[in-house]
């Protein structure tokens, strides 16, 4: 076999879902996994790559309230039917290592359970994520010294791109301006320092 | 810890269980503290993976692979012989 699954992303989630199918005494169902993996990227409790945004916590609500008790905390049989759509994916793209983009289309693309469920009510379809990250650049895991237009975080943060404008002529959001040029461009790391959870404004 | 070889048939498995079965197994190692995969080779002529794995006992190697969905046709305890010890 393939040594495909050396340390790294896939390690870390291995971990997670461990931690949760035990929290949940639930078998490493497609569920677990989808849950750890939002979990693993998400932000303040959101998991957002550009066309798609999902409340984090609300999956893990559903999660808890349907997880299926198992003394066992194998493999189920959707897990077994995901692990070779991901393979899928890991071949489609031509790389070797399996990397967060393969599990991200192989969740958008396996028809059933939670994942099923959240993308097909986003309608959100693979091509356009691929799209959007070969437009911005972007990542699942967004590097933090990311260069941001307005236009990517009002789109970013679900508002409206004057609002950002306002945020930016206030110093309440630091931004640069490109030598010679008009446009603007936003740290993603300042972006993030927005999104304080509720409570901890001032 | 002791060494096993683990023979694993996929005749009748789709061809992508090959790696399918490795990420599965990897991900179930979770739940088995201490036991190591070491390396594993596959016949695509014959449709078999051997595998090598450090367990404590034959029983957690079947166990592993109930768990991660995979198949375990034979185990066996081996000994490694690697060349650095006759050079």
């Amino acid at each position: 076999m393939q040594d495909l699954g050396e340390a790294g992303f896939v390690e870390h989630l291995n971990r997670e879902v461990h931690g949760l199918a035990g929290r949940l005494h639930s078998a490493s169902t497609l569920d677990v996994n989808f849950l750890a993996y939002l979990r693993h990227f998400s932000r303040f409790g959101y998991f957002s790559l550009g066309p798609i945004t999902i409340d984090v916590n609300l999956i893990e609500d559903v999660v808890e309230r349907t997880a299926v008790p198992s003394e066992e905390l194998d493999a189920a049989d959707d897990y077994v039917r995901f692990s070779r759509l991901v393979v899928q994916e890991v071949r489609r793209s031509g790389r070797k290592r399996i990397d967060e983009l393969h599990y991200l289309f192989a969740f958008m693309r396996c028809n059933e359970g939670l994942p099923g469920r959240v993308f097909g009510e986003l309608g959100v379809k693979p091509e356009e994520v691929e799209a959007y990250l070969k437009r911005t650049g972007g990542a699942v895991s967004e590097p933090l010294e990311r260069l941001m237009s307005p236009e990517e975080v009002a789109e970013y943060l679900r508002v409206n791109v004057q609002t950002v404008r306002s945020w930016i002529r206030s110093g309440k959001l630091a931004a640069r301006r490109v030598a010679g040029l008009r446009a603007l461009r936003v740290r993603f790391a300042d972006v993030v320092e927005l999104l304080k959870p509720i409570g901890e404004h001032g | 810890m002791p060494l096993f070889q683990i023979a694993r048939s996929l005749a009748e498995l789709p061809d992508e269980e090959v790696d399918a079965g490795a990420l599965r197994a990897e991900a179930c190692l979770t739940r088995f503290p201490g036991m190591r995969w070491t390396r594993s080779y596959y016949d695509a002529a014959a449709r078999l993976v051997t595998s090598y794995y450090e367990a404590e006992s034959q029983e957690q190697i079947r166990e592993h692979a109930r768990a991660a969905q995979i198949p375990c046709d034979a185990v066996i305890e081996v000994t490694e012989l690697v060349p650095d010890s006759y050079r």
